[in-house]
């Protein structure tokens, strides 16, 4: 099947062809939802191999569903987005059983393309004082803020995703931005915030 | 002297709230696309996985393998091929030695013609014995 049909075709249609042995179902949705679990798990987990390897394994286990899914129940990429945000955690409570310094490293690289060198030093300082921030949170403050301002889901879909209400997610989220402004409240000067 | 004002919770809160949507926003322009390696590896899991159902639609626990695969894996468990010709050798002559009544049993006279006897009970090697065959080679 053309690229170009794959293109109109819902997820869940998509996932129906693959299932059917249509490899060009796959392909379309490879380039559809890979990029969006890879930058949810970078956001997450701020190391660019483990992003990969929570996206090739959240990747795996919608093949291995494929046959099975059932129409209507789920959006394929809520599914997809649950799944990878549950692998991000489980990785996340692991960093912290073996202790911050092993467990956080160094952080991505700032966008090439960032505007001179002094912005570039505050944009990376403050991606990676909130990336160590995020970390610090509860795992599930963390996986609603990263999908709430990160991500951009509405909270509806961050509900769906995360298995609670949307109340709930509301919560979440707001203890969550309490959580990172106490833990950040030190370094405002370093992140270029002023009095 | 510089005087320091006192911000109100809400002055407090939206400040906060400001400084936060300043790091989400420069969070949000870091995300890295994923490599190339990345997209094909995924590609090539879902092939594998496609592949494996083709073979096995009914989930199966194992892929059984194909009879050559499971005669080598014999083979290699009796002592390879050496082992299973010489085995073969003996199966074939236990067959024709149980199958062979004893030669005793069909002497001349007591069993029945023995002409008849002997080339039923024996391979007829006669041609093997004559000159001519000697020198033929």
């Amino acid at each position: 099947m053309p690229l170009d049909v794959t293109e109109e075709r819902s997820d869940e249609d998509l996932l129906a062809l693959y299932a059917g042995g249509d490899r060009a179902a796959a392909r379309a949705l490879t380039l559809r939802l890979a990029p969006r679990i890879h930058a949810l798990a970078s956001r997450m987990l701020g190391d660019g191999a483990e992003a990969e390897d929570v996206t090739q394994e959240a990747m795996l286990r919608l093949w291995k569903i494929a046959p099975d899914w059932r129409r209507g129940e789920a959006q394929v990429s809520t599914w997809l987005w649950r799944v990878a945000s549950n692998l991000c955690t489980d990785r996340l409570r692991r960093r912290r059983s073996v202790g911050w310094d092993i467990a956080f490293p160094e952080g991505t690289e700032p966008a090439a393309d960032a505007p001179g060198v002094e912005a570039g030093l505050q944009h990376r300082a403050r991606t990676a004082a909130l990336r160590a921030a995020l970390a610090d949170l509860p795992e599930r403050q963390c996986t609603a803020i990263t999908l709430r301002h990160l991500e951009g889901l509405p909270n509806p879909e961050i509900a769906d995703v995360m298995g609670v209400g949307i109340e709930a997610v509301e919560s979440l989220i707001a203890r969550g931005k309490r959580g990172l402004s106490a833990i950040l409240k030190g370094r405002r000067d370093e992140l270029g915030f002023e009095e | 002297m510089k005087t320091r004002t006192t911000k109100t919770g809400t002055e407090l809160d939206l400040r906060q709230d400001a400084e936060l949507d300043a790091l989400f926003a420069a969070a949000r322009q870091e995300g890295a696309a994923p490599s190339t390696a990345l997209m094909g590896r995924i590609l090539a899991d879902a092939y594998d996985v496609a592949e494996a159902r083709e073979i096995d639609p009914v989930h199966a626990p194992a892929p059984s393998l194909p009879a050559s695969g499971r005669i080598r894996r014999a083979l290699a468990a009796l002592g390879g091929w050496p082992a299973a010709a010489t085995l073969s050798a003996a199966t074939l002559a236990g067959l024709w030695i149980g199958y062979a009544p004893p030669f005793a049993v069909d002497l001349p006279g007591v069993t029945g013609d023995e002409e008849t006897t002997l080339a039923w009970a024996m391979p007829d090697i006669s041609p093997l014995l004559t000159e001519d065959a000697a020198v033929d080679g």
